[in-house]
């Protein structure tokens, strides 16, 4: 038997597709689950091989969903599914991303199951970048011991890039994660600075600049103990935002 | 001899044939269309060669030959014109339909006197008869240009109402498209049919209600533009939606209803009130975590009475959440200024973490403000369905 995870905000959705799939040889729902964060919590603990991902939810959103699934160490396959015309369906189609149109017919299911692959990275850039989902992640999201933790995007203070990973520093502790300090910086040019070639800092947390007695600039953060050193290449910029956001 | 005229109609056709293409984008049977064009042409330039020789020939002896001039002449006019709308199309696809017909019509022009120019001067030379008789070759050329400009201009005429025919049939379907879509969202629509495939298993009887209540929800959607409709009727409608709706969102949608007070007989345009509590459940329950609470209102004075509809707003998620609302609230206030002509109101206001659609509603003469039917009608109703 395949292990399949059903989400799904909606309960007669979830009942529905159980259904089917019950007609269905060689699979079984092993968990259902109501909202994105809730999936990430069960991919994690279930490992199921295909996971049934309902697009329009609350909180996290199938498509955030599915780029936090594909950090697991065992990523499950995604099929999403959605009632209509999220504009996204286009990039779906582009990028040969599996999706069932909502009421599910069951052989339409069935070849699904039996066709679905892994996201790649480009189909999962593909469907964040486009329209209806919302263009940031929410969350960050770092693989921990028992599974996935999910930081929401407002708790982190800065990143810092180390040889191979990134730090995370968040109002809770510190995490790492595999992601370069680059795309980061272009998903969310909004929220964060360079000021460093290693590091980006949340303008939100942002409280002034220090200087050092060696004359270099750091830069000072609610909520942090910690200094981050400001490269002479990024500092000019750095005090222009923080002009900026003195006068605004 | 003059055959003029056809090219306008060469334009004609092929003008109508451009518009279709606009419409079907695809060329792929662009050949087909050109031949059909082409032959439809070339049919209405001779229809003209042949009434310039009938009205023209004195004598049956001339039919023959004045009918070869004519065509001949005819055609070839039609054949420059024809070329020259084939290459704007062509070579210039982005050139407005005014620029493509005014270069034809100019060149049908141009060609018209340069050919009768030519041609009659030589049969003037060479002692050629023909039915229309004059020694000088300018009066040829004014008369052939005379009958080309008519005919272009009869076929601009043709061409241009065709065209804004079809461009208005365009308009009118998408105009009736968004106007169903601003009644019935589809996301609706698929929702409510995936809830009753579910529940056709496990739960037959609530699947009948649903497909009821869905089927009573489009027949309010399809009423004709500009119908009224009692305002239990209308608040009938909206608890059948919320029916449809409870059954998907279960627990995560309450809603609480505070309309006894309201005059349930009066008129109100069919679907003012629907749209707004659907527009309240997609963006204010659907995206909450914990779902939320709409508050539907009713409250009626001495000038009018007031309905209201709040809902939570959900944390997360800005710019592209108000765009479908915009287009169901704004298709609502077009219908009650139709029907009000600015006695009646509606207002949206933002407050925060709540939102708030208020409509108000102005006495009209037969509404009646107080009458104790009203006021019994309004306790039966306010028991009926489920809240």
């Amino acid at each position: 038997m395949q292990k399949l995870l059903i989400v799904d905000d909606e309960q007669p959705a979830r009942e529905r597709l159980r259904q089917l799939v019950s007609d269905i040889d060689g699979w079984e729902v092993v968990g259902e689950a109501t909202n994105g964060r809730d999936c990430l919590v069960q991919a994690s603990h279930l490992e199921p091989e295909i996971v049934l991902l309902d697009i329009r939810m609350n909180d996290i959103d199938g498509i955030e969903a599915a780029r936090h699934l594909a950090e697991l160490d065992r990523p499950p396959a995604v099929i999403f599914t959605t009632a209509f015309g999220e504009h996204a369906l286009e990039a779906f189609e582009t990028h040969a991303v599996d999706y069932l149109l909502k009421p599910i017919r069951r052989h339409r299911l069935q070849e699904a199951l039996t066709n679905a692959s892994r996201l790649t990275r480009a189909q999962l850039w593909a469907l964040q970048s486009n329209a209806d989902t919302q263009q940031e992640r929410r969350h960050i999201c770092a693989r921990v011991r028992d599974g996935l933790k999910l930081i929401p995007i407002e708790d982190v203070i800065y990143f810092q890039a180390d040889q191979k990973y990134v730090t995370v520093r968040h109002v809770g502790g510190e995490v790492l994660i595999e992601e370069s300090l680059k795309s980061l910086e272009e998903e969310f040019e909004n929220r964060l600075t360079r000021v460093h070639r290693n590091a980006l800092v949340a303008n939100a947390y942002i409280e002034g600049l220090e200087k050092t007695v060696e004359g270099h600039f750091c830069i000072r953060m609610r909520d942090c103990e910690e200094r981050l050193n400001i490269s002479r290449r990024h500092s000019a910029a750095v005090r222009r935002k923080l002009v900026g956001q003195v006068a605004a | 001899m003059l055959e003029v005229l056809k090219p306008s109609w060469a334009q004609l056709s092929k003008m109508r044939f451009s518009t279709v293409e606009n419409s079907e984008t695809q060329t792929h049977n662009f050949d087909v269309h050109n031949l059909r064009v082409l032959l439809t042409t070339v049919l209405v330039s001779e229809l003209l060669a042949v009434l310039i020789t009938l009205a023209t020939i004195n004598t049956l002896d001339a039919l023959w030959f004045e009918l070869v001039v004519n065509t001949l002449f005819v055609q070839t006019v039609t054949a420059f014109t024809y070329l020259t709308w084939w290459a704007q199309d062509k070579f210039l696809p982005t050139a407005s339909l005014t620029v493509k017909m005014l270069t034809s019509y100019t060149v049908a022009l141009v060609v018209t006197a340069i050919l009768t120019w030519v041609l009659c001067a030589y049969a003037i030379q060479a002692g050629i008869q023909l039915a229309f008789h004059t020694p000088y070759v300018g009066v040829y050329v004014v008369r052939n240009t005379a009958i080309t400009s008519i005919a272009g201009a009869l076929a601009v005429h043709y061409v241009w109402v065709q065209h804004e025919w079809r461009d208005n049939i365009v308009r009118e379907n998408e105009a009736r498209i968004e106007a169903l879509q601003a009644r019935i969202r589809p996301h609706f629509l698929f929702n409510a049919l995936n809830t009753i495939a579910s529940l056709t298993r496990s739960n037959p009887e609530a699947a009948e209600e649903s497909v009821e209540d869905l089927a009573d929800l489009f027949r309010a959607s399809l009423k004709k533009a500009g119908s009224e409709v009692r305002l239990f009727e209308e608040l009938d409608t909206c608890r059948r939606y919320q029916r449809m709706e409870q059954f998907r969102l279960g627990e995560r949608l309450k809603v609480h209803w505070d309309v006894d007070g309201l005059p349930m007989n009066a008129k109100v345009p069919a679907l003012c009130l629907q749209p707004i509590l659907e527009n309240a459940i997609y963006h204010g329950v659907e995206l909450s975590s914990n779902g939320g609470r709409i508050d539907i209102t009713g409250r009626r004075d001495e000038r009018g009475f007031t309905i209201e509809m709040m809902n939570p707003v959900p944390v997360q998620r800005g710019s592209q959440k108000h765009e479908g609302n915009k287009i169901a609230l704004d298709n609502i206030r077009q219908r009650l200024e139709l029907t009000y002509a600015g006695r009646s109101k509606l207002e949206l206001e933002d407050l925060g973490d709540q939102y708030r659609v208020t409509l108000w509603f102005p006495w009209r003469k037969n509404d009646n403000p107080v009458t104790p039917s009203h006021a019994a009608k309004d306790i039966n109703y306010a028991k009926a369905p489920n809240s």
